[in-house]
Formats: C-alpha cells, structure tokens, sequence
C-alpha cells in the first residue's frame, strides 16, 4: 500500500513536469486542442447529420447515440490524459529513453504514460464533455444512486480496456521496435467500432466484438444497460454490467504482458 | 523546361519510394478504410430502415456513394504537411529552397507522389470495398467520362489546400495542429461520410460555398448520376476558378513565408 502510494506521487509528480512542458508552447497550444476535438468531433457530426434526416438508427435517437458516443470519448479522454506517454513506446526505446527511466526508482510503465509532448487530449476531453453534456440534456435516462454510480465504473472500465490495447503494444514494442502502424490501426479501429450502437451489425459481427475483439464492452453494453436499450442485441444484456471487471480485467493481463516483455529488453544499441 | 520538369519528377518518385518505405502503415491506412466503409455502409443502411428513397437518393446509390467517397478521401490524410514542418525545424528547408525550383512545385510534386501510392493502393482493394460496402457501375456514360476528371480537380484542390496548410510551418515551426484540423474538417464538408444533400440547411449552405466538396462529393455524386452533366461542367467551371483563387493565395503565402525562414541553430 506504501509503494502504490508512492508511486502514485511519483507518477503526478511527473505528469505535472510534463504539463508544464507542453505549457510552454503557447502558439500551439490552442490549435491542438481544437485539433483534438475536431478528430473526434467529426465523427459525432456525421451521426448528427445522419439523425437530422432520419431520426433513429437500429432504434437509437440522437440522444442515445450521443450517449454512447460521449461515453465512449470520456473513456478514451480519460486514458489519454493519465497515460498517452504510453502511445510513444516505440520511439521512447527508439531513442533509449526507456535505459533512463529503467534506471530510475519508479514503475516504467508510469515513466513512460507521463512522457508526453502533446496536448491533444485535452482537445479530446473537452469534446467527451461536450457530446456528453449534450447528451444528458436530450436523453432521456432514469437516473438513480446505481445507475450513476455504474457510469462511473463503466466510463473507468472502458478507459481501462482502451489503454490495455495500448499497453500490449508497449510490450510488443520491446520486440519490434516499430509499432505504430499497428498501434494506429487498432486505435481507428476502436474509433470506429466503438463509439456507434452495434445493433446496427448482424448477430455474427456483434458476437465477435464481444467474445473475441472486446471493443462492445468499452461504451455500448454499458451504454445500453444505462439506457435501456436491449433491442436488436444478439449477446446478453446482462454482459453489460460486467463491462468494468471486463476493462478492469484486461488491464491487468495487459500489464503482465508488458512487464515479461520488458525481461527481454536488449536496448537497441545506444 | 525539360529539366525543369526531370527535377520534378524525381521528387514524385522520391515521394514514392518514402511511401513504400512505410510499408505498414499503408497497410494499417487501407484496412481502417475498409473497416469503416463496412461500419458507414451498415449504420446508412440500417437508418433507411427499409425506406426505399431519402431525399431523392435510393439506399442502393447511397451505399455506392459511400464507398467511392471512403476510398476517394484518402487522399486528404497526406504526411506532406508533416514532412514540410519537419524540414523547417531541422533546418534541411535551406536546401530545398536553394534550389532552382520553385519550393510549391517540388511539395506538389511529393504530394503527387504520395498521392499515387494511396490511389494505386486504393485501386487494388476497390474490389473489396465493392465487397464489404457495394459498388455498381457509373450511371451513364457521361458519368463515367466525367468522373475521372472531376476526381482530377479534387485532388488538385486539395493538394493546393494542403500546401497552404503546410506553410504555416513557417510561421509556427509546428503544424501538426492545424493539419489534423484540415483533415477532419476538409473530410467532414467534402462529404466523406454524408453526402451532402442530407446536410441540414445552413452546413449545406456552409459546405456548397466552400471548395472541400469538390474532393469527394462532387466526383462520387456525378458518379451516381445525383448531378446531372450540365451541372457537373458548369461544377468543373467553379473548380477551376477555385484552384487559380487558391494557386494565387499560395503564391502569395509563399512569397511571405519566404521571408519569414529561420534556421534553428543551422
């Protein structure tokens, strides 16, 4: 308990020194954010313009899509902010940075979430509360101490789920070296399937997004369990109040993996 | 002339053989394109909800618009704006201008480079896309004649519109914010992912008076037969205004930015 503490104060020690870095580049600063809420905002423009002639898709009105989308964005803002350093595993052992921090008395995996030179994810965040705000103003939802209390833990879970894809490639990198074509790719595809309501696909793809690429736990069970939404599902509504063990879960795995990687690390000849 | 035009060339093959040195990522680049023509296509799909028409478009020409404008996009995510801020932080900009070229033309040669490996790409998987979303054949002659030219002035438009966005460099050493903004917002108004006749009145508006459109709804609408060959041509017209509007302004930004370089420590 002493060390999580620790290393907790360690890793917003760090953060902190990141940020403060970033701060440094004013002119910028403005243009990422807006950078950042325009990648995820576009996404929400098309189903906002999708609605605007239709009304409902696969049964979902504006608001619920809002949900969703918002709930998704929360989670993925939510892992940016605490740990995106995570992202530039390949360049930071590219570039021996990960020989420094391994020398250091702190969790490297913490090392490297605080190393960051970007800003764009508070352009994400402020878009996530954006739709989200939206959101809780159009849909109708049966708010109770629960259900608040499960959004919480779902918008945590699927943060969790999200950066554990990111953590695997982090421990791939130690391998290959050069993973961002990959990392890209999984990120767009999480993007993409995980911010629109999957009832839209037949039974096969929607089982596959939650027994095999888990991407239906990060916002649309939960989100459907929240809303009430059960129509046209092809895997049982209950799976969705296990979708912050499911993050939760993965995480863990995720972090195992990087840390056995990690024993096979050779340096790439600095 | 000519050997004016053999440097040029040798920067597009240049671009080609930096395009193929990335191998993955053009890789990772056509898989997340599929993949979201098949989500585009199902969530069209599932809003018409078995209606047969909407707004004058029938669910079968929507999804054929659908997976034209996915695969026409591509072309907006070029690393030409990253690569320009790069050389003008390391300082390797001195080189290119130094050269008896002009400085637009050498980047538009790389972006038509960068531009060739995306499209040949896009070409090999068009099969598969017509597989995952759906494709038919154009719907007339004069469609199909007049699609290769309206695609040709999209790519023109947004080549131009891209440098412009790459100059800014020059002011602000970085641009990675502003290129990231041009590529969600120019795919958003060109009609990516809605065409745009299903736009509400005043974006629709926004969207017509704008030059992105040209890039992918106007090509992939005349390919559908939505825009009939009067309009299209009189459209041609529009576009050709718009790309001396905008050749001009890049002159002119250029000439400024020009000016304006400084070589970090060089």
């Amino acid at each position: 308990m002493a060390d999580l503490k620790r290393e907790l104060r360690l890793y917003l020690l760090l953060r902190g020194a990141s940020l403060r870095g970033v701060l440094q580049y004013r002119g910028n600063l403005l243009m990422m954010v807006l950078a950042g809420a325009a990648y995820q905002g576009s996404g929400f423009a098309f189903v906002w313009a999708l609605l605007h002639t239709f009304g409902t898709v696969a049964g979902w009105g504006l608001g619920q899509i809002a949900f969703l989308y918002g709930m998704r964005l929360l989670s993925h803002a939510l892992w940016l902010v605490t740990i995106d350093g995570v992202g530039q595993a390949d360049f930071l052992i590219r570039e021996g940075q990960l020989d420094r921090m391994l020398l250091r008395p702190a969790n490297v995996l913490s090392q490297m979430g605080t190393y960051t030179r970007s800003v764009l994810p508070f352009g994400d965040l402020t878009m996530a509360i954006l739709v989200f705000g939206v959101a809780l103003t159009v849909a109708d939802v049966n708010w109770s101490p629960a259900s608040i209390g499960f959004l919480v833990l779902a918008i945590v879970g699927g943060a969790f789920l999200e950066a554990s894809v990111v953590v695997v490639i982090a421990g791939l990198s130690v391998r290959v070296l050069d993973t961002w074509a990959y990392r890209l790719m999984m990120l767009d595809t999480i993007d993409t399937l995980g911010s629109y309501p999957l009832s839209v696909f037949g039974t096969g793809v929607q089982r596959v997004l939650t027994y095999v690429m888990p991407i239906a736990f990060i916002a649309f069970l939960p989100a459907g369990v929240i809303l009430g939404r059960t129509g046209q599902l092809a895997v049982p509504a209950w799976l969705g109040l296990l979708s912050p063990l499911v993050g939760v879960g993965l995480f863990v795995l995720a972090y195992r993996f990087w840390r056995h990687q990690l024993r096979f690390y050779q340096g790439v000849g600095h | 002339m000519r050997t004016g035009t053999r440097g040029y060339l040798a920067y597009v093959r240049t671009a080609i053989a930096m395009r193929l040195q990335y191998r993955s990522m053009v890789f990772a680049s056509m898989a997340v394109t599929l993949l979201w023509i098949v989500l585009v296509t199902r969530v069209w799909s599932a809003a018409y909800q078995g209606r047969d028409t909407v707004a004058g478009l029938t669910l079968e020409s929507t999804v054929v618009y659908l997976t034209l404008a996915s695969l026409q996009a591509v072309v907006i995510n070029t690393p030409i704006t990253w690569i320009m801020a790069s050389r003008v932080r390391s300082g390797e900009v001195l080189f290119d201008v130094s050269r008896p070229m002009s400085y637009p033309g050498q980047m538009l040669a790389m972006q038509a480079g960068q531009s060739l490996i995306q499209i040949a790409v896009m070409v090999v998987v068009t099969p598969v896309a017509g597989l995952l979303g759906g494709l038919s054949a154009p719907a007339g002659l004069a469609a199909g004649l007049l699609y290769p030219v309206a695609l040709l002035l999209g790519w023109t438009l947004n080549a131009l519109l891209t440098l412009l966005v790459g100059l800014t460099a020059f002011w602000t050493v970085d641009n990675l914010g502003i290129s990231v903004l041009y590529r969600f917002v120019a795919a958003f108004l060109a009609g990516a992912s809605v065409p745009l006749i299903f736009f509400p009145g005043p974006l629709r508006a926004i969207a017509e008076a704008l030059p992105f459109r040209f890039i992918v709804y106007q090509p992939a609408a005349i390919y559908i037969g939505q825009i009939p060959v009067t309009e299209a041509v009189t459209g041609f017209g529009l576009a050709l205004v718009w790309i001396v509007i905008l050749s001009g302004l890049l002159a002119l930004v250029w000439q400024r930015s020009h000016r304006r370089i400084v070589v970090h420590g060089g």
